[in-house]
């Protein structure tokens, strides 16, 4: 008896996989496939709606690559992006991890009150603030620097509460004894909290890397310039113009969507080990 | 794994400072204020330009021919989409930051713009005979108390384009150019009704007989309640309260909900970006939208269409669209006798000639109309749809409202449009706009 | 760990960077706009603010576009949260399990969160088309008739609604499957011996066990969706209808397209306070639930 419940739940179960995997992907895998079609061979297969908007067209049409890459100067954008985003997550996850050891290992006056602040920070997302936000970034003459799209976002609420479950599950002995040994907390920080961090370090990572690959309201108002643009800037103006180049976004949608693929995925087993131990509790 | 660590840590913080080093000279040409020049010294200004075609491909040859004629002057373009314009501008310039020096302004947001402050007057650094290079027109809404504040760029106006092709098959016969015998929007109906195919019954037709440029959007559909008798706003342009609810406006935006929804000869569901490329893609057979489209549309080889004028209600006026882009100068900027002078080399005689040959808009200066009207080149097809659009300028033309609320007006009229093409109750629609318009505008007062 | 008397300033120093960055990029701002929002603004002949109290709060309240973005603002996260944490926990349960391929399906379902919000609304935009667009025609293979999606008052909600859960769940999915891992084998193990069965166990130590994963998940859940309007503002500009009119949005248009800033402000404002109360709500209730 049991055993066809668990047969018919594990069919269900095989069968969810396939229509979740489908749903999921087919809309990627599209928008893949027609950034290699000409617009007309786009709109020709879509409405009405035909399979072949689905298949690879028999020429493959490298038009809509060459123009994001050639004309539009869609490798500064990536550029920009990756560095924006890199520095933010070198930056973030010292400063978040530095701020959670602080929490985590020390008691002090105005401690509850601080982390509460944290936490309530974490509840405002940029797009409230954006514009106070822009004329105290403006006031400090930074608009169109890069530092206007790193700064804003090193301090992330999320990876100071994670760093901070974390550190709050290190066994206390550690510390005792580097204290006994008349450790510095420089070396009690870096060598012992930080070096049993690792997954917490990816998870954090990727976390803050995520945010700032995939920011747009911030820096559509703080990193207009041409130079400063960022990737996601980049394909909303490329959906703006009177004429629409739709294999165009669809070529630039492609390279923003590889890149935190390639990054994620061999690192996934960490991310998850990582919010795993933090053990999210509170 | 603390190697490893250490290691990444370095190389990222050697890039780092490489390109924080990098940045920092780019950083400060784009951050650091314009200061005046030393003498000798080249002046930098910003330029804030439309990204729309023909613009970002135009604008780099006047650049280029400026920089050469004033070698002590360089401009840095900055492009973006329409509607950025708008938010950079409100946000840049409502933080008095001083660049950019010179932007585009769209025709009506004159009077809000210097309400604001944002824009500086340009009187000063024109003689008379300069100023009236300008179409009168133009120059008005460049203006505010009788100052001008922004200098007209291009104009622009509107006709119906329609598929030639398609007509053919269909055995429709060809429509006139003359304005006196131009089509009434029932008229107009009633062909698209006969373009509209769907052959494969599934009630999505392939072709539709009728779309609109920029739908929803007042710059294209006010025409439509002002060809039946309509105002675009009340007294003062500081209320709507009557204006909207009018029996004019009620027929105008009735028929224009039936066109999508009753007749069903124009596709919902399609942005005003999207209309225009399904002219040439086929999808539509007709086309109401702006005149320089035609550049576009002579060049594709695949395409065989005609123009004809903008329809009228029947009984009503010819009423079209009109208004462009015109350029003014940041009041907080430090380069305003740099700006001017690339104003006035866009602008005026001679350099207006060269922009309309490679830009192809509606001038706005009087000596490029006259350089149209004594061209050759201009009475032959298509381009003899200047003499068209030049007698709409001249007669049926009507700008969009001067009022200091222009954005406000523009985005809730655009939300009651595009709601009234997607079926909801016409009354109630346009009653909901009026209050919320009336709402925003009495800050005005 | 208290520390000496000389040390006293080390905890702070650790917080002195993060602080830093909170206080000038988050705090102020906050600041900013609230002092904002007691300024009114006039342009008769030039602009200038006024203090003018309560009063924006006053008309921002009284607004029925504003109250009715409330409105939708409430019932878009009161639809979205469960919808995204349940669809996220039913993948979780599928695949928390180490396993062969497991690792490959967890990718699967997170890849669309690597896809920017404002890319996924653009995608989803086309495919959204009413006019035989992508979904409508799958959709006429099993014969349900053409939607009108964002073109409709009534749909264009929940459609928004479905493409923020396509694009999220997967990052919820990946809290949930860690909250799913820490459980002990042995709890299920001694359940099963006790002749407890599949569902039995699941209620019983599944749901249980996993109640903080939940409180962070639906909070965190909560703050995203609450100010969220991206999607708002690149499809549907808050139509059709007012219907997809978020409070977020009604603030942003106010600020950076009508000028008026004291409103604006006053409406983020107010929006702050709001999610502040739910979060709170929402930690009560499931804190009480932990026993």
């Amino acid at each position: 008896m049991a055993r066809r419940q668990d047969i018919i739940l594990k069919w269900l179960k095989y069968f969810g996989l396939l229509v979740f995997s489908l749903v999921f992907l087919v809309p990627i895998y599209w928008v893949a496939v027609s950034s290699f079609k000409t617009d007309k061979s786009i709109f020709a297969a879509l409405m009405p709606f035909s399979p072949k908007a689905l298949w690879i067209d028999a020429k493959l049409y490298l038009g809509a690559y060459q123009d994001i890459i050639i004309h539009r100067n869609f490798t500064l954008a990536i550029f920009n992006s990756f560095f924006v985003t890199l520095s933010t997550v070198l930056l973030g996850v010292i400063v978040t991890s530095l701020c959670a050891f602080s929490f985590a290992v020390f008691d002090f006056r105005f401690k509850k009150v601080l982390f509460g602040l944290v936490l309530v920070t974490f509840m405002i997302p940029f797009s409230s603030i954006a514009l106070p936000l822009y004329q105290i970034v403006s006031g400090l003459k930074m608009i169109d620097t890069y530092w206007a799209l790193i700064l804003p976002a090193v301090a992330n609420g999320l990876s100071i509460f994670l760093f901070r479950q974390f550190f709050l599950d290190i066994p206390d002995s550690y510390l005792d004894a580097a204290r006994l040994d008349g450790a510095s907390w420089r070396t009690i920080y870096f060598n012992i909290y930080m070096r049993m961090s690792i997954p917490i370090i990816v998870s954090a990572g990727i976390i803050i890397f995520m945010d700032q690959w995939e920011a747009f309201l911030w820096p559509l108002l703080a990193g207009r310039s041409k130079s400063m643009k960022v990737i996601q800037v980049a394909i909303a103006d490329l959906s703006q113009d009177n004429e629409v180049y739709w294999n165009q976004i669809f070529a630039a949608c492609s390279i923003s969507i590889v890149v935190p693929v390639m990054i994620v995925l061999p690192l996934q087993k960490y991310y998850i080990m990582g919010i795993a131990s933090s053990g999210i509790k509170e | 794994m603390k190697k490893a660590l250490y290691f990444i840590a370095i190389v990222l913080l050697a890039s780092f400072t490489l390109f924080a080093s990098g940045a920092q000279e780019a950083a400060p040409a784009e951050a650091a204020p314009q200061a005046a020049p030393a003498a000798g010294g080249v002046t930098e200004i910003t330029f804030l330009c439309n990204s729309v075609k023909p613009y970002d491909t135009a604008m780099p040859v006047m650049v280029e021919a400026f920089e050469k004629a004033n070698p002590d002057i360089k401009v840095k373009v900055e492009y973006l989409p329409t509607k950025s314009i708008y938010e950079v501008v409100e946000v840049k310039l409502g933080a008095k930051e001083a660049t950019p020096d010179v932007l585009f302004v769209d025709a009506p947001l004159v009077a809000a713009y210097v309400n604001k402050g944002y824009l500086a007057p340009l009187d000063s650094y024109y003689s008379a005979d300069e100023l009236g290079q300008y179409v009168d027109v133009c120059r008005n809404y460049g203006s505010s108390g009788g100052k001008l504040y922004a200098a007209p760029f291009v104009n622009s106006s509107q006709v119906l384009y329609y598929n030639t092709r398609i007509f053919d098959e269909l055995g429709i016969p060809r429509l006139s150019k003359d304005p006196k015998d131009r089509l009434t929007w029932e008229q107009v109906v009633e062909i698209a009704k006969k373009c509209t195919i769907d052959k494969d019954g599934d009630g999505n037709p392939e072709v539709f007989g009728l779309g609109i440029a920029q739908i929803s959007r007042p710059y294209q559909m006010l025409a439509i309640p002002e060809s039946a008798g309509g105002q675009p706003i009340g007294e003062g342009g500081l209320t709507v309260s009557g204006v909207l609810t009018d029996e004019s406006w009620v027929k105008a935006c009735q028929f224009i909900q039936d066109l999508f929804n009753t007749y069903k000869v124009a596709p919902k569901g399609v942005s005003a970006s999207d209309m225009l490329a399904y002219f040439p893609s086929e999808k539509i057979a007709m086309l109401i939208g702006p005149d320089y489209n035609h550049l576009a549309y002579s060049k594709n080889a695949d395409l065989k269409w005609d123009y004809a004028p903008y329809p009228y209600f029947e009984g009503g006026k010819p009423v079209t669209p009109t208004g462009s882009w015109c350029l003014g100068i940041n009041t907080a900027s430090k380069n305003k006798d740099a700006a001017s002078k690339f104003i006035k080399f866009l602008t005026l005689y001679p350099g207006c000639i060269d922009w309309f040959q490679i830009d192809g808009h509606l001038p706005a200066n009087k000596k490029t109309l006259e350089f149209v009207a004594s061209n050759d080149k201009y009475t032959k097809w298509p381009f003899d749809i200047f003499a068209l659009i030049d007698y709409e300028s001249k007669n049926t033309a009507v700008a969009r409202p001067l009022t200091p609320g222009y954005l406000e007006y523009e985005s809730l009229l655009t939300t009651a449009f595009e709601d009234i093409r997607n079926g909801s109750d016409v009354k109630t629609t346009l009653q909901n706009a009026e209050v919320q318009i009336d709402r925003t505008l009495r800050k005005y007062k | 760990m208290t520390c000496s008397k000389k040390e006293r300033y080390i905890p702070y120093l650790f917080l002195v960077p993060a602080f830093c960055g909170l206080l000038v990029f988050r705090i102020a701002p906050i600041f900013s706009s609230l002092l904002d929002s007691f300024f009114t603004v006039s342009y008769a002949g030039g602009a200038h603010r006024k203090f003018c109290g309560i009063e924006n709060y006053v008309y921002a309240l009284t607004d029925p576009i504003f109250v009715r973005s409330l409105k939708n603002t409430l019932v878009f996260t009161l639809v979205v949260n469960p919808v995204e944490i349940i669809w996220a926990f039913i993948l979780a349960l599928m695949v928390y399990r180490p396993g062969k391929g497991m690792g490959v399906f967890r990718t699967i379902f997170f890849v669309p969160f690597t896809i920017s919000l404002a890319i996924t609304s653009t995608i989803w935009g086309i495919i959204y088309n009413p006019n035989g667009g992508f979904l409508n025609s799958i959709l006429s293979i099993i014969h349900i008739g053409p939607m009108a999606f964002l073109t409709s008052p009534k749909e264009a909600l929940g459609s928004i609604v479905f493409l923020v859960s396509w694009r999220c769940v997967g990052y919820w999915m990946i809290f949930l499957i860690s909250g799913l891992q820490n459980i002990s084998r042995s709890l299920y193990e001694s359940a099963w011996i006790d002749g407890a069965r599949a569902h039995q166990s699941f209620w019983y130590i599944t749901i249980p066990m996993m109640v903080r994963t939940f409180l962070f998940v639906i909070v965190a859940d909560t703050c995203q969706n609450f100010l969220m309007f991206t999607p708002m503002y690149i499809l549907t500009q808050g139509g059709p209808e007012q219907s997809t009119n978020v409070a977020m949005y009604e603030a942003y248009k106010n600020v950076f397209i009508y000028a008026d800033r004291g409103i604006g402000n006053a409406m983020v404002i107010t929006m702050i306070v709001m999610i502040l109360i739910v979060v709170g709500l929402e930690f009560k209730f499931l804190r009480s639930k932990e026993a």
